[in-house]
């Protein structure tokens, strides 16, 4: 194989610098047969692509290195070019010389121009050493999209992807969809009735849609995942389904406040989802009121913002003004005030629901997390709050006849076992991890996102958005691919991992730390267990190949030895 | 709308994070775009940020990728230094109008060589944008004209690559194109009010007075290095920085609203000053404190285990000393029901962010997401409500969701379709 060197000058800017000569000079080594080099003004132009073309199809056919800019400046534009005028489908190395190299060593052009020939030389090794660069074939994804949890945001996931055009699964374990929209009734911040939100959010026909049902299995394969379901009591015949994406919407729960404020010990002490729920009871019928608390005391952050839950969960602020003010409505003459540590109202929407609140009666009182509320009793039954004011440093009593415990949501109870199955990562609270901040709903898994509480507490309003956004990235996802993947050169192309069968020993190291789900356990019909790399999720990391004892696991494209033949070349010649 | 409606584009006005990915929905979805921007690159205010909090990973990372994306994508047709002017509705449908300033260096063709700035005799050509403190060898790079070129032609003369148009040179009017579009995406995001809306806070009465994005452009590894923080007012090495929380916000004679991302980006930039110089006295004087996103209040209490001191305390007053009896700022708040003063050497002014208006008008887009009338008004990003990056990412999503559901409710079998297969 006779391998070719381009050599852009980038308008005249690299021969400011390099001594192209010298270059030329310095790759013909040690007397060997000198290198073919066309030296080209503008590469990323018709012309100079044009030129290159044609000096490439003079030559015995080979490999190309290309020296010019970063490939990510004007790399694919050249690629695409070069393959229009008949270059195409050749191991190419791409050779950083104008921000690796020239632009790097402005005032020393002698060693610049060495450095450049050293990175062509090692270009060259590169090739010498390609393993033939096929590219891997990625299975077109299954087109459809499996979504677990039928809340706001799962709803709106749904609606996202099936208005995309591919197909919708929407798995929900309980009997009916809507999540905890049924237990709100009156929604923060405008105080919409949940009824109205949950018509709003109804699935469009098309959806295939299952309810009652639980997800027993679920695993990566070729063209994304297999996942087995089955009615939640076990019941039904488990059915196979293969598809190309999944969206976690599993949603969360909220945490009762056991063990804390005398709750469950003291008659009218509730969390705030239960009261909640009385204040839904009394809005119905105004009978009901007359079991609501006359002085209430809400308390903020229990269970929260703490050694074990150090987050704060940012809806149970607006959710204990939402509900002063709804108390305060059913009984007119009602007290109630609100322990703080900070009110969180962050926004412009929330901000005005805070100060609404406070107009329309709900007080504020700051309290120290470092002084323990004293919680006073009469006859089995809560009747007020010793506390120590923050902001005065008085301690004073507070009567009351009612008080909620506002607690944090934590995952949804199943999010772990799903999650593992995906081999997607939780936080250290057991919330989804997406890629935070720039792709918050993408896990490191391709083909897997999160939406709403399942992946951090969140409003319905926030629930219903980011469902819609991640119903549009996994249609985006199982959709068939736009553009046919472009040829690129090898030390830039996406490579991925390998296991030759032949010396894994099935044991496993990988798996564990493939952080995109990539590795699975082969289900080949061999004696011997061994892995596989699902090519379309592996991401080329390296992990497998980090942690593999016997050194099955390797990364394809780039072999070690074509740097270090590189290297020794390079240092041969110096 | 008409089946010729069917094909236009849909005009995203503004590049910054939610722009850029509202214009990646669409265009995925098969909807042609025209992205237009007001500085001559993408990555909006982002790109003027060191660091991101909660993973405190350098800001170019969100960005970048996403531009790149943007500028390679075949459905997408990039509009820089353009701004949009006005939307109106005429008897045909919606044209939107945009302001583009001259510029007559074409990007695409540029190679950064540089000659034409050692060409031009007046220095009227300069590289990037200088208020954007990133490392120049990762950074795209922009050559622009600014407003001493007489247009004697000299960089046209002296560019290899033909990138520089004559004719378009010392041209200071700009240009007004008219675009028929479908709709509009407002994603215009944010801005720092000039002057501080907030008075008694003395921005702009001294240079050791700095809002959140002067400061962090004064901090900015790759602008500053490793020496020490220096005051800029006369260089001498900060020993003590105050960050004053919710100044000019949450206030009704100002900015009534909580600007929802200051709280973290003050606990960033409290836990870099520690981390650059753990010596150094760091304060953050709050209201309350709003940590409600993933991960920020683990962040939060990071801040405080490495010595940040917090204190519940809205200074009253922030004025420079007598500069000529003692050197620094004072600060007057309340202490356990007494006002206290502080001196220190550096105050951060945080808080206060107001939506950028997108049309000439002032009017700000609002809650877009479920406006009614088709064809103006929808938003996503820091304009529509307070947002930090993940939020205003998500709200692209939900406002591209929601807009392809009602073209396809208007105009059966459009262009999507098309992508449907
Ligand atoms: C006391 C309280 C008051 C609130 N008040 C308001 C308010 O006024 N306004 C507001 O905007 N927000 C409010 N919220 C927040 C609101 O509840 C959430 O924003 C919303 O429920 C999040 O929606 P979701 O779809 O993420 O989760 P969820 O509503 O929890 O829905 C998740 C769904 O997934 C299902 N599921 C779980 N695991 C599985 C599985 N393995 N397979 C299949 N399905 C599964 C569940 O059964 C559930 O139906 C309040 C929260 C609390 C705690
Ligand atoms: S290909 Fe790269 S190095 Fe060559 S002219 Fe274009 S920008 Fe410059
Ligand atoms: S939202 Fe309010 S009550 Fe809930 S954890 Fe955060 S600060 Fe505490
Ligand atoms: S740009 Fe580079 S250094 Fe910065 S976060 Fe991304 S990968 Fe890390
Ligand atoms: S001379 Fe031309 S190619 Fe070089 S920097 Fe200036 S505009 Fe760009």
């Amino acid at each position: 194989m006779a391998d070719a060197v381009v050599l852009c000058t980038c308008c005249g800017a690299m021969e400011e610098i390099f001594d192209m000569a010298a270059i030329e000079e310095r790759l013909k080594g040690g007397g060997s047969a000198p290198v073919p080099m066309c030296v080209v003004p503008r590469l990323c132009s018709r012309e100079g692509a044009r030129l290159a073309a044609d000096r490439m199809r003079q030559l015995p056919p080979g490999g190309l290195v290309i020296g010019a800019c970063a490939f990510s400046a004007r790399g694919d534009a050249v690629m695409g070019m070069l393959a229009e005028e008949g270059v195409r489908d050749i191991p190419v190395h791409w050779a950083d010389l104008r921000e690796g190299c020239a632009f790097v060593h402005p005032g020393d052009a002698k060693g610049a121009t060495m450095k450049a020939a050293d990175i062509l030389a090692m270009g060259l090794a590169d090739l010498g050493r390609a393993d033939g660069g096929a590219p891997v074939l990625r299975t077109p994804p299954h087109r459809r999209v499996l979504i677990l949890g039928g809340g706001p945001a799962g709803l709106a996931a749904a609606r996202a992807a099936l208005q995309r055009g591919v197909d919708v699964t929407l798995v929900e374990k309980r009997p009916a969809i809507g999540g905890m929209l049924p237990m709100l009734r009156k929604l923060f911040p405008d105080m919409g009735s949940s009824s109205d939100m949950l018509a709003r959010l109804d699935l469009p026909a098309g959806v295939d849609l299952r309810t009652a049902t639980a997800v027993s299995e679920l695993r990566p394969a070729l063209g994304g995942f297999t996942v087995t379901l089955k009615g939640v009591k076990g019941d039904g015949k488990p059915e196979e389904l293969s598809v190309g994406a999944v969206i976690l919407a599993m949603g969360g729960q909220p945490v009762l406040p056991k063990g804390r404020l005398r709750y469950g010990e003291l008659a009218g002490i509730a969390s705030q989802m239960e009261l909640e729920t009385r204040l839904a009871k009394a809005e119905r019928n105004p009978d009901d009121a007359a079991s609501l608390p006359r002085k209430a005391v809400f308390v903020q952050c229990v269970a929260a913002r703490e050694d074990d839950r150090p987050y704060c969960s940012a809806v149970c602020c607006p959710a204990a003004l939402k509900n002063g003010m709804r108390l305060l409505e059913c009984v007119p003459d009602a007290e109630v005030t609100v322990l703080h540590r900070n009110v969180c109202m962050p926004g412009r929407e929330l901000e005005s629901f805070y100060r609404l609140a406070r107009e329309r009666g709900v007080r504020m009182r700051p309290m120290d997390p470092e002084v323990p509320l004293e919680i006073l009793e009469e006859d089995g039954k809560v009747s007020g709050v010793r506390m120590q004011d923050a902001s005065s440093g008085e301690t004073v009593t507070l009567p009351c006849d009612g008080l909620a415990c506002s607690t944090p949501v934590a995952p949804a109870p199943d999010a772990a076992k799903l999650a593992a199955m995906l081999g997607v990562r939780l936080d250290d609270m057991g919330f989804v991890c997406g890629e935070e901040p720039a792709r918050p709903l993408e896990t490191p898994v391709r083909g897997v996102f999160c939406c709403g509480s399942v992946r951090w507490p969140c409003t319905v309003a926030q629930a219903v958005e980011e469902g819609a956004a991640a119903g549009l990235l996994a249609a985006t996802h199982v959709a068939e691919p736009s553009a046919t993947p472009s040829w690129r050169p090898l030390n830039v192309a996406h490579a991925t991992a390998t296991i030759l069968d032949r010396d894994c020993s099935g044991c496993g190291r990988c798996l564990a730390a493939c952080p995109h789900g990539a590795c699975v356990p082969d289900r080949g019909s061999g004696p011997r267990r061994t892995v596989a790399v699902l090519a379309d999720r592996c991401e080329g990391c390296g992990g497998c190949a980090a942690v593999c004892p016997t050194g099955a696991a390797r990364i394809a494209f780039r072999p070690v030895a074509g740097v270090v033949e590189g290297l020794r070349r390079v240092l041969e010649v110096a | 709308m008409t089946g010729k409606a069917a094909g236009l584009p849909v005009l995203v006005a503004g590049g910054g994070v939610a722009g850029m990915q509202a214009a990646l929905h669409l265009a995925d979805a098969g909807v042609p775009v025209v992205l237009a921007e007001r500085e001559g690159f993408l990555g909006g205010q982002v790109f003027r940020l060191d660091k991101v909090y909660p993973t405190d990973h350098c800001a170019f990372c969100p960005v970048w990728p996403k531009a790149r994306a943007c500028r390679s994508h075949p459905l997408i047709r990039l509009r820089l230094k353009a701004r949009l002017e006005t939307v109106e509705e005429d008897g045909e449908g919606t044209v939107a109008v945009l302001r583009v300033a001259p510029d007559a260096v074409d990007a695409d063709r540029c190679v950064f060589c540089g000659r034409c700035m050692a060409a031009c005799p007046r220095g009227a050509v300069v590289g990037r944008p200088d208020d954007i403190p990133h490392d120049p060898s990762t950074a795209p790079r922009a050559i622009v004209l600014d407003d001493l070129c007489d247009g004697c032609g000299a960089c046209a003369a002296a560019c290899p690559a033909s990138a520089i148009e004559k004719s378009a040179l010392g041209r200071r009017e700009p240009s007004f194109e008219r675009i028929p579009v479908r709709t509009v995406v407002h994603a215009t995001g944010f801005r720092e009010p000039v002057p501080h809306p907030a008075p008694e806070f003395g921005a702009g009465t001294h240079p050791d007075i700095l809002t959140a994005m002067a400061f962090e452009k004064l901090t900015a590894e790759f602008a500053k290095g490793d020496g020490p923080l220096r005051c800029p007012s006369d260089g001498r090495p900060a020993k003590s920085v105050a960050f004053v929380q919710c100044a000019g916000a949450r206030d009704m004679r100002h900015i009534p609203h909580c600007s929802a991302v200051c709280c973290m980006h003050a606990s960033k930039h409290a836990r870099w000053l520690k981390r650059r110089d753990p010596s150094l006295d760091v304060a953050i004087y709050h209201t309350d404190l709003r940590t409600p996103g993933k991960g920020q209040e683990a962040y939060m209490r990071a801040a405080r285990a490495e010595g940040v001191r917090f204190f519940h305390a809205r200074p009253g007053l922030v004025a420079p000393l007598d500069q000529q009896r003692a050197k620094g700022v004072l600060l007057r708040h309340e202490a356990a029901e007494k006002v206290a003063s502080t001196v220190v050497d550096l105050v951060v002014l945080n808080g206060g962010l107001a939506c950028n208006p997108s049309t000439v008008d002032g009017a700000t887009p609002g809650n877009g997401t479920d406006s009614g009338r088709p064809g103006i008004s929808r938003a996503c990003g820091f304009c529509r409500e307070p947002a930090d990056i993940a939020r205003s990412v998500i709200q692209a999503g939900a406002v591209v969701a929601a807009l392809l559901q009602e073209l396809a409710d208007c105009v059966p079998g459009d262009a999507m379709e098309a992508s449907r297969g």
